[in-house]
């Protein structure tokens, strides 16, 4: 049985015999768990956003798995010891594992990377990236959402926004108050987008982004379903990056098939521009939606980033 | 995936009697990619119900719902009318007009911004088998998206056709349907995120059982 994250249940606890009954008294239960449903607001289908694997522990380096641009390790040079700091962060009643590239401690004279990865797996999947954004020369904090990783939960899409929210309280608190650049990568740019707005970073980068999870519903189904009628919440990065104001550099796949950059990253990137002139910037490589840095090159992707973050 | 174009075009293409009531269930709709890049495509698992009224003879009343709608968080309704002005006779088809509007509201919304109101008409031919109730069917429906989208991108079109063809079994009173249907031919897939059956990259292909149960009226 399938429990979603509003707490109503499908199927499972009732019998097809109840539905059978001539007695009023069963009849009330497949009644009573569809209107439980319609007042929780029913069961939204945003798992299907969502791909996190859980780890007992994670292995880095030697993670055995697969490692999106693992092939960028072997350009990169050893970890030193005591640069890679595990810590934990609390979001609501779940516990969030993330990890801190850092040569040193992080103070608020620092400038500091905070990675929001894609739907993926966990932070393992995502190491080789992490370690290509701490090889700019900035910190860099990594965090598995609820369900990912060694984090505890399951997440949706409110509680991936929240998950955010306390990384970037816990920046602020326990890491000595840096300025912050989020970096989104693909559903991960939900996050960074909504703490653009909310936060206002000194610089927001986004690779592969979706423009809306309204863009991928009507761009799904053809009509103008609205989002919510899907997913627990609408999230538009669109507006909420445009919101922000703050300088943005987008990292886009042109033969992306996931989030289409004609459909999501150009729009994106044409609002920003048109409330926020001259703050915008973009990359473009021909490769599909996980090619960026690859198909960019990893030195010149190091370079890239290091040169925007830099640069603010 | 939920749509509300998977609801069913028409319940009970059978011929209705004055003063019958139809009870209906439909199980199905666009075919679509379990999972992206596993290669299994299954018509989506869409439950609707619906109830039709003979009115007239050349008329007929359909409601219905979309029970999985319901369940995910938003509520899906239709209402409209058949216009059945010939019986099929021999090798001549019946013919039936629906025109239907369709409603749909999210729980999780914010009022009118979230709601949706989707008109449709449709025209269907249908051949009814000799001394049997089975009736093969063709048909199209076309949906109108009144709506527009806030993300910046142009609708991708705003008249959306359905088409159909489907086989009914069964007798005067109640009646087995399977459907097959192509919706949306005239939109490309090149931007689903969701892999679906479709042709030639447009549109998407879907089926659908059907069961219908008359009740009362007077026996055709």
């Amino acid at each position: 049985m399938r429990r979603c994250s509003t707490g109503c249940s499908i199927g499972g606890r009732y019998k097809l015999s109840y539905f059978r009954s001539e007695s009023k008294k069963v009849y009330t239960v497949p009644v009573l768990v569809a209107v439980l449903a319609v007042l929780q607001g029913g069961c939204a289908v945003d798992f299907v956003l969502f791909n996190g694997q859980h780890l007992d522990s994670y292995s880095y380096d030697a993670y055995a798995g697969e490692m999106l641009d693992r092939e960028a390790l072997g350009s990169l040079d050893p970890v030193v010891p005591g640069v890679i700091r595990e810590v934990q962060i609390t979001s609501g009643t779940e516990r969030l594992a993330a990890v801190l590239l850092a040569d040193s401690d992080v103070g608020s004279d620092d400038t500091l990377i905070v990675f929001f990865h894609g739907s993926a797996e966990h932070l393992d999947y995502y190491w080789a990236r992490s370690r290509l954004l701490h090889a700019t020369g900035y910190p860099t904090l990594v965090v598995d959402y609820r369900g990912y990783g060694v984090s505890t939960g399951s997440t949706d899409v409110p509680s991936l926004l929240e998950d955010a929210r306390v990384t970037l309280d816990f920046v602020d608190s326990e890491l000595g108050a840096p300025e912050v650049v989020v970096y989104g990568n693909s559903i991960g740019c939900l996050a960074a987008g909504r703490m653009a707005e909310e936060r206002r970073p000194v610089g927001l980068i986004l690779e592969v982004p979706p423009n809306s999870l309204e863009t991928m519903v009507v761009d799904q189904f053809g009509t103008n379903v609205p989002p919510e009628a899907l997913f627990e919440r609408d999230v538009s990065v669109r507006d909420d990056v445009a919101a922000s104001g703050v300088p943005l550099l987008v990292l886009a796949a042109d033969a992306d098939a996931v989030f289409p950059p004609v459909r999501h990253a150009d729009r994106i990137l044409a609002h920003h521009e048109e409330h926020n002139p001259g703050l915008s910037d973009i990359e473009r490589v021909p490769g599909g939606h996980d090619d960026v840095p690859r198909l960019l090159g990893y030195d010149a992707y190091v370079e890239r980033v290091r040169a925007f973050v830099g640069g603010l | 995936m939920i749509t509300v174009a998977a609801c069913a075009p028409i319940r009970r293409v059978a011929p209705v009697e004055v003063g019958q009531h139809i009870l209906s269930a439909g199980f199905g709709g666009p075919i679509s990619e379990v999972g992206r890049g596993s290669g299994i495509y299954v018509p989506a698992p869409v439950v609707t119900a619906g109830y039709g009224y003979g009115l007239h003879e050349l008329f007929d009343l359909e409601a219905g719902l979309q029970v999985t709608e319901l369940f995910v968080g938003g509520l899906a309704l239709d209402a409209g009318v058949n216009f059945r002005p010939l019986r099929p006779e021999g090798l001549r088809p019946g013919l039936i007009f629906p025109v239907k509007l369709h409603y749909l509201v999210p729980f999780r919304g914010s009022g009118i911004d979230t709601m949706r109101l989707y008109p449709d008409v449709g025209a269907t031919a249908l051949w009814q088998w000799p001394d049997r109730h089975f009736y093969t069917y063709v048909g199209v429906t076309v949906w109108f998206d009144l709506a527009s989208r806030g993300d910046g991108n142009d609708p991708l079109s705003r008249v959306l056709p359905v088409m159909h063809l489907g086989q009914t079994f069964g007798n005067e009173t109640w009646q087995f349907s399977v459907e097959l249907r192509y919706y949306t031919p005239n939109i490309s897939d090149e931007f689903r995120l969701i892999d679906v059956a479709d042709l030639g990259g447009q549109g998407s292909l879907g089926a659908v059982l059907g069961f219908s149960w008359a009740l009362g009226g007077d026996a055709p």
